[in-house]
């Protein structure tokens, strides 16, 4: 088991260094010069120049390639020129609120889609499997920033139940924190919902014809009992690779939400960066994200050669 | 032993297509699958939709009038006005156009680079691990975010959203390609043509791409749905086509603003995006069925 982390562990070290030579020269294909797009069009000589001097444009490219990883290693994203701060510390502040949001999402989305593709599959072939098979993929094909809208249209404006964006800390008053994050949680879960479930009704599917299934009925343990304790407990492994899948889906989802319903999480801020043109925040937060991303990838690889030790071996 | 290589070996396996579009069931068997018929109805209707929608519209989707703005669904206006007095009917039709061009390019670009990225990484042992290396740095962000990211960096237009989302989904269709050509490169009709002389590069166009054809399509069918979805989304937030464009993520996006007076504004929009989407998505389920019964969806 530590061999085969240590070996998923240097595995990932090429990808994030790939992943911050593109984040790198993401910078690079700007058409002209960041620095005139980030001065504006009104900006004088002298304040382009300003600019291009503390990116460092100035420099020959490998001294900034260098410059890049050498600040990496110190933890250092860079500095973001329209909200005046460290880039790094932009980030962390907005972690916990669109954290937030995701864990509540996937709080609704896991129970929901575990129960909606155990039924889907038991009795598969009838109208109840068409009607939830129809939802799920209504789910993955429904934009979210639109739904986001109409939920804004029906809950806030209409029946005036939810307010129709910003956010209130956990910390300060839970119920309006509730309040406040459910229609997003929602919205950000229907997509959830929609892979989750597919992905459950497959695998209970595939193990339903399982001996050991069989076996189970036989000895006359009853229906639920069948399918959760013998069939879903088999079903979980593969269920829990696609969290590491989820992930994205999360992430963008929440750029979109947190843009709809006006919360300021990590999602808003990279927005917003490229809204403003604020090269240093775009870069940075583009490489939170991707490490996030490998990272979490990383762990689900673990846990699923944890939880299947044939993998180890591969 | 005069160029045995160019003559026989091509037969010994049918073409894919062959089995699609000929005498063969493969077309009778795809319609048989309720989800393909509602897939390919919808995707029909869209086409439709997109080539004479605009016949039944007496108005211009840029034209405006200001003494009919933000007028309701009604027989003038079927789906209403805009803030402009721009007819949304007009708009949802032409935005058809526009996402099924953005899709169709998307899937073209994606598919030839996929496809060959994906059958090189397979076939030609010595280059798999540095193509796939590349391609799971780029798979390490994801594919909306880093489109949103190279719009932003090459400025919103067409063509930037349309490279934009090619090179997001590249990557993923390669690995899909792969696996598939991992298995077809162990076959014996590739020994044959190997055997027989064939060169590298007849071996991996001749057999070995269009036998990975079935995953490739299914794969671009839902490459397709996901094109539609991101453009809407990039339109949405600023980083896709321009505004006077009607696209429909633009629709939806002006619609946010005015979502008290004028509801119509951005449920049209939205309500031809989910049936596009889920068009395509339907035919790529049906497709898979048929094509491709090992592939699930992964993405």
């Amino acid at each position: 088991m530590i061999g085969y982390i240590m070996r998923r562990l240097a595995a990932a070290v090429p990808v994030l260094l790939m992943v911050s030579l593109l984040a790198f020269l993401l910078m690079q294909i700007v058409p002209g010069d960041p620095a005139y797009a980030m001065a504006g069009s009104d900006a004088s000589v002298t304040e382009i120049e300003a600019i291009r001097h503390d990116l460092g444009l100035d420099r020959a490219w490998y001294l900034r390639l260098a410059d890049w990883y050498l600040a990496l290693l110190r933890g250092d994203l860079g500095h973001s020129y329209t909200l005046r701060a460290d880039v790094a510390d932009l980030i962390i502040e907005r972690i916990p609120v669109t954290l937030s949001i995701a864990l509540y999402s996937l709080l609704i989305a896991i129970p929901c889609s575990i129960a909606m593709g155990i039924v889907a599959a038991r009795f598969r072939g009838k109208l109840i499997d068409l009607g939830i098979m129809t939802t799920a993929l209504l789910g993955v094909s429904l934009p979210n920033f639109w739904i986001g809208i109409m939920g804004i249209l029906f809950f806030s404006v209409h029946l005036g139940w939810l307010p129709s964006g910003g956010y209130v800390p956990m910390g300060e008053d839970i119920g309006g924190w509730i309040r406040s994050m459910t229609l997003p949680a929602l919205v950000l879960g229907t997509m959830q919902i929609g892979l989750l479930t597919r992905i459950t009704r497959s695998e209970m599917l595939d193990i339903m014809h399982k001996d050991y299934v069989r076996t189970a009925r036989a000895k006359g343990g009853s229906e639920l009992r069948v399918l959760v304790r013998h069939a879903l407990r088999n079903a979980l492994v593969p269920i829990v690779t696609v969290i590491g899948l989820l992930f994205g889906m999360i992430v963008t989802g929440a750029v979109v939400v947190e843009q709809v319903f006006s919360i300021p999480g990590v999602g808003r801020l990279i927005v917003q960066a490229i809204l403003t043109r604020d090269y240093p925040l775009i870069q940075g937060t583009l490489l939170f994200v991707a490490g996030a991303f490998v990272l979490i990838n990383l762990l689900v690889d673990i846990s699923y050669a944890y939880l299947d030790p044939r993998i180890r071996q591969a | 032993m005069t160029n045995i290589s160019t003559t026989d070996h091509t037969d010994l396996q049918p073409a894919p297509w062959l089995a699609l579009f000929g005498e063969g069931a493969m077309s009778r068997r795809l319609f048989r699958s309720p989800t393909f018929a509602v897939g390919f109805s919808i995707v029909a209707l869209l086409v439709l939709a997109a080539t004479i929608g605009v016949w039944f519209s007496p108005y211009q989707p840029n034209s405006m009038d200001l003494t009919a703005r933000l007028a309701a669904p009604g027989p003038q206006h079927w789906f209403g006005t805009d803030n402009f007095g721009r007819d949304i009917f007009t708009r949802v039709a032409v935005g058809s156009q526009m996402s099924l061009l953005v899709g169709l390019l998307v899937v073209v670009i994606t598919g030839i680079g996929g496809a060959l990225l994906g059958a090189l990484a397979g076939y030609v042992r010595a280059l798999d691990n540095i193509i796939m290396r590349v391609m799971d740095a780029f798979m390490a962000f994801p594919a909306m975010l880093l489109a949103i990211a190279i719009t932003a960096a090459l400025g919103p237009s067409l063509m930037n959203v349309v490279v934009a989302l090619a090179v997001s989904y590249i990557p993923r269709t390669a690995r899909i390609v792969r696996g598939t050509a991992l298995v077809v490169r162990e076959q014996q009709y590739v020994e044959a043509a190997l055997v027989a002389g064939a060169h590298t590069r007849r071996v991996l166009l001749v057999h070995v791409l269009p036998n990975c054809l079935g995953s490739l399509i299914v794969q671009l069918t839902f490459v397709f749905a996901y094109a539609v979805l991101a453009e809407a989304t990039l339109s949405y937030l600023g980083v896709g086509l321009p505004p006077p464009a009607p696209t429909w993520g633009n629709g939806i996006a002006s619609g946010r603003e005015y979502i008290v007076e004028a509801w119509w504004m951005s449920l049209f929009p939205g309500l031809a995006i989910t049936f596009a989407v889920l068009g395509f998505n339907l035919l790529g389920d049906g497709l898979r069925d048929v094509l491709d019964p090992h592939l699930r969806a992964e993405t």
